[in-house]
């Protein structure tokens, strides 16, 4: 990977990150869920109208956008890693910020465990 | 044939006349703009239904998705039994875009806007506008950059629908399976 892929990459990531969670905190408002950075619907909001301006603004000022750059798969990818990190960084904040991270490790397993048996019907032969 | 090189040199004419349309032209078509907007679109219906709305929009997200999945596998197909020189190989354009190595027909572009589009159309129409309206521009916009003849953009567009359907009489067959997977997903939190 040349310098200028390394470069466009990381802007990009960031890019997706900014927006990402941007969007995510209008969700949150919208819903009044899990996903607030900061308590108030209108501040949520507020930040993410922030976040998804700031986000463009860096992007189309800074990358150079009009050069070949990443390919349609990287795009893919690259998009995923930016929108998982800031539904992790959103969902981790809010969680510490309404106190519910004693037992998040037990809750975490019981989740998984229950999504688990979700899925299982679907690998069960029909019994005749 | 003619009428769309026409239709073409046309657009593409109005090129380096509006420095202001050929910033926003540039800004449009590039690979980052538009398909960011389109994806955080489906982000926003993923996570942004209430609980009343929640199962609607999330079938929205996977039937547009698994859509655009399926239009990239047809625009693949399509390239390997089909090869159409882009625009600048033949005439003299006024370039907005870099030249892409790839075959002009059917325009990835179209396909995939409008293959999102109508997956979300099939399940949410007021949101389907939202997605149109960028998914459509898109590659008009790039039909204007010189990187497209219009005839692509149809041809994209319809692979882009069909795809979509095809994908939805798929899902529809497909309920119990798509149910579980949305339990399970929002088991875990993460819808």
């Amino acid at each position: 990977m040349n310098d200028f892929l390394r470069l466009i990459t990381a802007q990009y990531v960031l890019f997706v990150f900014l927006v990402s969670a941007g969007v995510l905190q209008l969700a949150g408002a919208r819903t009044g869920g899990r996903l607030c950075l900061l308590s108030g619907r209108r501040s949520s909001a507020l930040l993410g109208g922030c976040l998804l301006a700031s986000g463009y603004a860096f992007f189309f000022t800074q990358a150079r956008y009009g050069a070949r750059g990443l390919e349609g798969a990287q795009l893919f990818a690259y998009f995923g890693v930016g929108a998982v990190a800031a539904l992790l960084v959103c969902s981790g904040i809010n969680l510490l910020r309404s106190g519910q991270v004693v037992g998040l490790g037990r809750r975490l397993a019981n989740n998984l465990r229950a999504s688990v048996a979700e899925l299982r019907p679907l690998f069960e032969r029909p019994r005749s | 044939m003619e009428l769309d090189r026409e239709l073409f040199l046309w657009l593409n004419g109005h090129v380096g006349h509006y420095p202001l349309l050929d910033a926003a032209a540039r800004l449009l078509t590039n690979e980052y703009f538009v398909p960011v907007s389109l994806a955080l679109g489906l982000l926003f219906l993923w996570f942004g239904g209430r609980p009343h709305e929640r199962e609607r929009w999330q079938r929205a997200v996977i039937t547009a998705a698994l859509s655009v999945g399926t239009a990239n596998a047809m625009v693949a197909i399509t390239n390997f039994m089909y090869y159409r020189d882009r625009p600048f190989t033949d005439l003299t354009v006024s370039l907005l875009f870099y030249k892409p190595p790839d075959s002009s027909f059917p325009s990835n572009a179209a396909a995939l806007g409008f293959a999102m589009a109508t997956g979300v159309w099939l399940r949410h129409r007021r949101a389907a506008w939202y997605f149109f309206l960028l998914g459509g521009l898109f590659p008009v916009v790039r039909v204007f950059a010189g990187v497209h003849y219009p005839s692509d953009v149809l041809g994209g567009a319809l692979v882009g629908v069909a795809a979509a359907l095809l994908t939805n009489l798929v899902i529809v067959r497909l309920e119990p399976v798509v149910a579980r997977l949305l339990a399970a997903v929002r088991t875990l939190g993460m819808a």
